[in-house]
Order: C-alpha cells, then structure tokens, then sequence
C-alpha cells in the first residue's frame, strides 16, 4: 500500500502507479475482463471479472447514473457531503472531487461542501493517536478543495446553534458564531457523557449517537446553507440497517432509511449514493486507488457478536451474503417496494427524534395494543373474577381520565409540573421504535434541550388544537 | 431471599419472557390466558357457532392450542364447537410419534379428531418426495401440501374456520425471511391475525402475540404434555437462518419479536409494484394466483420425474410442463431437466 512520506503528505494516485507498478499487471489465472478482454485484475460480483481500468470506469459510471436517474440533485445545489473518514466516506468524497473536476463531460454542477462530526467523547482516545487522526482527516478534508468544518457531537446539546470550525489552507480557524470558547464545548461534554452513561444497552447507545449525529448534521446544514447532505452507506450497510430497524420496531420509515433520498425533516433532504455498492466493491475501489481511509474506533468496534442488535444483524447480513450472493440486493429491492401510509400522514405527529411520522395503532388487532395490555396486566390482582376481564386501573386519575401517569405502583405523578417528561408524553411524540429505545435510558432529562423543546411544543399545540377542534374543516393537516 | 411476584406479591417461582416480570405461578396463567382472550376478543376470531378446526400436530403449539381454547371457550363463553385436525405427512420417525400424542390429547381434552394424510390426498408421502428431490427445497413440498391438506380437512368435517397454533415467534420469522426473499405479497400479509377470509376457509392464529418461551413455561407448569422433535429433514432450511438470528434478537433485547411483528403490520405497499391476482386453479378449483395451483403443479413434477418443476423461475416451469405434456404422448422418454444449482429464492 502507499506509504505516507512525511506527516501530512499523501501520494497522489499517479505517483503510486509509479511505485508500486504491480497493481496494473496482477493477473487474475485464466479470467478476462468482460468489456475488454484484457487480463482482469478485480472480480466485483460473482462471475464479473474487470481490469483495473474497466473496473474504475465501471463504478465511476455507476456512481454518476445514481444521481442522473434520480434527479434528486438539481444545477448549482449547495449539497454537504458527511465524511467519516471510512472506505465509503474517502471513495464517495474521491468520486465527487473528480466528477466535479474541470474538464470532465458532465451536466451535473452542484456545490459540495464537507463536514467531519468528531465523535471522541464517545470514546476517549489517547491525545496521540486523537491528534495523529485529526491531522489525517484534515488533510482530507484539505485536499479535497470543498470548503470544509469539522464539529463535535457534543454540540447537539447547545440550547443555541451548534459550534463548527472552518478548515481552510494551512489553518483552521473557529467559526464565528455559535460556541468557540472551551469552557462551554466541556460542560457539552459532560452532559452528553451523561446522556450515554444513563443508557443500559449498547443498542440504544449506538441509535442516539446516530440520531443525534443526524441531527446535527441537518442543523448545520440548515446553519451554513446547505439543502442536502450526502451519506456514504454501502449497500451492505443499509441492508443492515434496513433489518436491524425492523427488528426495533421501525416497521414504517424503514424504507427511508435506506432509499436515495430520504425527504423526512423540513428542509434538508439526505442522500444516499453508495446505495448501489456493496461494501467488497467499494474496498476493491478504494483500493485500485490507493485512498487511504482513516480508521477511528467507535463504541461497538470489537463487541462481540451479541454486544447489540446491530453487531448481531451486521454479522448476520454478512455470513448470508458469503453463501446467498442475492442477499443485499434483494433485501434493497424489497426496502424499495415499500412506502408510508400515505392517508394518514398529514395527520400525525412526527417523532422529535426521528423526523419519522409517529404510528397510530388504528386496527383492531396490533402488536402495540398486546403489548399496551400486557403491561396494563402486571398491575392487576391475580384474584380473578369471572364477572370482568379488564384488570381494574388502580389509580382513581386513570379511572376518570386516560391521562394516567403510568406508574401504578400508588405513586401518582399526574399531578407534577408540566415541563417534565414522562413516558406517558412519549407515546405521543414519538415513534413505536424511539419509544422501545427510551426504556433504556433512565432519566429523559438529559435528551438535547432541542428535542426536550420539541416535545413540550408538540404539547402546547395539542392543547391548542383541541380548544379549536370544533371549528376545524376536515383536511386541515397537522403542522 | 425470595422474589416477590410483581402482580400478587407471593413468592415468584419464574421470570416471564415477555416482559421480564418475575411471577408466581397462578398470576402467570392468569396473564398468559387473559391475553389470549384479549386478541381473540379484539380481532373478533370467533362468532357464536363458528365449527372451528384446530390444526393439531402433537408439538407444543398446538397441544397448548387445543387446550387454552377449550378453556378459554367453557369460562368465557365463545360457543364455538371445536375439532382437531391433523395431518400425517408421512415421515418416519417423526410424525408417527407425534400423531400419538395427538390422540392423547383427544381423550385428555375430550375432543373429536381427524387424521389427513399425504399419502390418501397426493399419493406421496414426505418421505417418497425426499427421495425423490434430495434434502434441499422440500420444505415447499411439505409446506404446499400441508396448507391444502387442512383446507380439505376442514371441509369434510363441515367446519367454517381453521385455527393454527402459530406463535409470535412464528411470524417474526416469517417477517423477517419474506424480506429476505424479497416476496413483497407474502410479506403484506402474513403478519394479519386472520387470512385467506376471501377463498377457501380463513384461519386464524390466537397465540399471535404469545412467545414461545411462554408456551413451553406454560405447557410444563399445567404439566401438558407434547411430542418436542424437531422434522428430520429441518437443518437444511433457509429458515434456520432466519430462525437462529431471531433467537440471537431475543437474548439481546427480548421486545424485538414483537417490535419485529409491529414493524411487519406498520408495512405498506407502494402502489405501482405488481401483486398478484387471485384466482382458481383450472384442475382442481383451489385457490391460486396462477392457472394451475402450486400444489397440482408440484405433483405433476413429481409423477413426471420432474422433482425441480416448480422450484425457481415460474416461466420455466410453464416451459417444462408443456414439453412434458408434449412428450408424455410418446412414450416415458423423461429427460430431467437441467436447471442452474440455486441455493436460493424458491
């Protein structure tokens, strides 16, 4: 592979030719490219031998007809590309960076910018190896001649605007506005290490680190101009996350999960262009050309296979595929047959976590309704009485009313102020799946004070909306 | 030191599954069976004088099945008559040891039952096809047959519903290997409680939202006894995959079988993809989305010696059938066909 001469110099891709002349000649005994017939050097899919070159125009061409066959982009669009620093991430930064390059044949023009989310207070690193990595990552971010910020997940705590800094030539320098001052990033800090600390599993951990990162990024984009962010998931990924969000209960935007584009929120759009690789094409790509991803430890990085619902997913997407090689396709394909219930969309809620509609369990029969009376069953007397078969609320607030605070244990919390949450108010502003996952964390106080706002706007406008129900035409549709 | 029962405050002697609640015996039955009769009162399963046939196989589903709905029938009061019915696929080893139970079960519970089988309905058993089409895809073949055998079953004993002891584990599997194999009609429906109410009988599923944790708790408490093999010729299944991981879902968080079975019933359809259409089948007047139904299609595989008929792409099969009713004119001149080695996608 390519060797890094000094600290912040990487090889251009035409001096490791030079270098390491192999990587033209390897043969591959007795295949030949299917386009040219020339000696194949990768085999992307099964029975699909290339060379290098065929194979590198191969997946540019791929990566360009995503976009023009969607025509979710449109001329001179400000798109913000979310960089990791992965093999997806450096592959989908280097495929843009050329395509835009001057000179190349392409109708398409949009602005791109880039942003690297610092996630170390997930994990502390040594300062070393933390500053070794920055150092990599920013000359990524410098070479790739986008106007380009980094910030820390931390900032999605901030009761204003989250903190970024601008990277630009030889220095970076702090934004102006939003925080710049230390004092404030460290007591960010410590409330979103209490956040995780307050969380039981490593499943919910891992889904609030990456709703939190989405929102930021979305308030960032929104910050600085952008109308759209640019994700690089494999095909391999979304297959993952398209099982693992079935498994926690997401049954109902798991298809906007993984599409191309992703329109939940207002005004910032995801996109997804990876979508069409799987994650051996995109290593077989990042190798030909010898990018040079940075590898950065997350939280489930070398948990065992049972650590959490995606490491176990992830290992069983990937054993599949090694013996079904249909796997990830088909499961794309049947994502891309789904959609919402369209009738009742514009009348629900949308989850302050997820931008997600919030489900109504509207049919008689439903998963939500067993689990809602299996619940309503632990507080009831085992003595059984033939005469009735729903177990006696035992609070009198929920007798009268259905706003029943739901503890149950004699410790009524109805009466308590307003502006605290309980998991009562949850059902109502958010999904089935964000509600699974609040059970895991203890105290929901220490959510963002954005989300806790939205929550408590959320409740104001249901008041609102149930003085003036009586005047309301139908097809007034929520806000 | 003991652990007091979260419902009653008397000594807990097990820790329920479901919600992780550790119970006493008597508040485990009892939440256990008034959840049961919580979803056949809220899908409306049951009409007064409904003949309900109870798929019966000796495995624990159905022994707890047949039980909690005679129980649940006396002290609530449905007014439903109620039958077993159950199926000998002819597998040796297998099906003749649970068929005894099955005829324990009629004289425990006092209920009347009938016996199908393969072998008078099709003219093969399970284990003539094996030998036939090897160890892999016959679960299609077991799974085809059986479907149609309790429909015909049910008719000659005059019944107007089928009930199966599918639980919720049943059907997160399900969720999950229809989107596996991308089959986006089965996916639509199989997380409804009740289905096929438009031809042929409907069937429904009581233990719906009961784990199978539960039922086996429930099953050695009330001292049931069942018949706890698995089919011989199971290891070889797609579905094991389906079904290890599911296990693996439980361990990690034990919500995910019915988070899983919400997010299957939260699923809509786009609009423009193709479902298909139902209709009947031209030879024998059963249901079917194509002119001849899955089950004729796969025995006249079978009698032609062509096992991999309707294994794979549908067009092929209607390929082979012409040819082989072609050629069946002349005399046996059965070439087996040659068909790419699929591991996948039935």
């Amino acid at each position: 592979m390519c060797q890094i001469t000094s600290q912040n110099d990487v090889i251009p891709k035409e001096d490791c030719r030079l270098r390491y002349p192999y990587l033209s000649i390897i043969k591959s005994v007795g295949k030949s490219c299917m386009k040219c017939q020339e000696p194949a050097t990768v085999v992307a899919r099964l029975h699909d031998p290339f060379c290098r070159n065929c194979f590198l125009v191969y997946f540019t061409h791929r990566f360009r007809a995503t976009f023009g066959k969607s025509k979710a982009v449109r001329n001179g669009e400000k798109v913000l590309i979310a960089f990791s620093g992965g093999h997806s991430s450096c592959t989908m930064l280097h495929l843009v960076k050329e395509g835009l390059a001057e000179g190349v044949h392409k109708k398409l023009r949009y602005q791109p910018g880039v942003v690297y989310v610092d996630e170390n207070v997930c994990l502390e690193q040594d300062k070393e190896e933390r500053s070794a990595q920055m150092r990599k990552i920013e000359t990524w971010l410098k070479e790739s001649t986008f106007p380009s910020y980094v910030t820390c997940i931390e900032e999605v705590m901030s009761k204003c605007s989250p903190g970024y800094r601008l990277i630009s030539g030889d220095q970076s320098h702090d934004s102006e506005d939003g925080h710049d001052n230390p004092p404030t990033e460290n007591s960010m800090k410590e409330e979103f290490k209490q956040l995780l600390e307050n969380t039981s599993s490593l499943t919910t951990k891992e889904d609030l680190i990456q709703k939190l990162r989405l929102k930021l990024l979305k308030q960032i984009a929104k910050q600085l101009g952008y109308t759209k962010i640019m994700f690089g998931d494999s095909g391999t990924r979304l297959a993952t996350v398209l099982l693992g969000n079935l498994a926690k209960g997401h049954g109902e935007t798991v298809h906007q999960d993984m599409s191309f584009l992703d329109t939940r929120g207002e005004e910032v759009a995801i996109i997804r262009p990876m979508r069409e690789f799987t994650s051996k094409e995109i290593a077989l790509f990042s190798h030909q050309c010898c990018l040079q991803p940075v590898f950065i430890p997350r939280i489930s990085t070398k948990a065992s296979r049972l650590a959490s619902i995606d490491t176990l997913t992830e290992d069983f997407v990937n054993g599949l595929q090694s013996n079904f090689p249909a796997t990830v396709t088909t499961v794309l394909k049947t994502g891309a047959k789904l959609t919402s219930d369209e009738e009742t969309i514009g009348k629900r809620h949308t989850c302050v976590l997820c931008q997600s509609p919030v489900d109504s369990s509207s049919s008689a029969s439903s998963a939500s309704a067993a689990t809602q009376y299996s619940m309503s069953l632990r507080k009831s007397s085992t003595v059984y009485s033939s005469s009735s078969s729903e177990p006696e609320a035992a609070c009198e607030v929920a007798r009268d009313n259905a706003s029943c605070c739901g503890e149950g244990d004699e410790s009524c919390q109805s009466a308590k102020k307003n502006e605290e949450l309980t998991s009562a108010d949850l059902s109502v502003v958010m999904c089935y799946g964000c509600q699974v996952m609040m059970r895991d964390v203890k105290s929901l106080d220490r959510l963002p004070s954005s989300v806790l706002a939205d929550v408590q706007r959320q409740k104001r406008r249901d008041e609102m909306r149930l003085e003036i129900e009586d005047f309301l035409l139908d097809g007034s549709e929520e806000g | 030191m003991p652990v007091a029962c979260r419902m009653c405050g008397g000594p807990a002697v097990l820790k329920r599954p479901k919600t992780g609640d550790a119970v006493c015996k008597d508040c485990f039955f009892y939440a256990f069976e008034n959840e049961v009769n919580y979803t056949i009162t809220n899908g409306n399963l049951f009409k007064r004088g409904d003949r309900v046939a109870v798929g019966a196989s000796g495995g624990k589903d159905s022994t707890v099945l047949a039980y909690i709905l005679k129980l649940l029938n006396e002290r609530h009061d449905y007014g439903i008559e109620l039958i077993l019915l159950s199926v000998d696929e002819g597998i040796t080893g297998y099906r003749d040891d649970s068929l005894e139970t099955v005829k324990r079960n009629q004289h425990q519970y006092d209920l009347p039952l009938k016996i199908v089988s393969y072998e008078d309905l099709y003219g093969w058993t399970m284990d003539a096809i094996v030998k036939q089409i090897g160890l892999k895809n016959n679960c299609t073949f077991c799974g085809v047959f059986r479907r149609q055998a309790l429909d015909r079953g049910a008719m000659l004993l005059k019944a107007n519903k089928i009930a199966t002891g599918h639980n919720a584990d049943d059907i997160a599997e399900t969720v999950l290997m229809n989107v596996l194999r991308g089959d986006i009609a089965r996916l639509r429906r199989c997380t409804a409680i009740t289905t096929g109410a438009e031809g042929g009988l409907p069937r429904c599923k009581p233990l719906k939202y009961t784990y199978e944790k539960e039922i086996v708790m429930y099953a050695y408490f009330k001292k049931l006894d069942y018949f706890s093999t698995e089919c011989i010729y199971s290891p070889n299944a797609y579905r094991g995959h389906a079904r290890t991981y599911l296990k693996d879902l439980e361990r990690i968080r034990p919500s995910s079988i019915i988070d899983l079975i919400h997010s299957g019933e939260s699923l809509s359809i786009k609009k423009d993809v193709k479902m298909p259409v139902q209709g009947t089948c031209t030879r024998c007047g059963y249901i079917s989305s194509n002119a001849i139904c899955k089950a004729c299609t796969l025995l006249e595989g079978l009698n032609k010696g062509l096992p991999k008929l309707a294994i794979g792409k549908s067009n092929k099969s209607r390929r082979l059938l012409d040819a082989a009713s072609q050629s069946s004119d002349s005399t046996n001149e059965n070439t087996p066909p040659k068909e790419k080695k699929k591991d996948v996608t039935f």
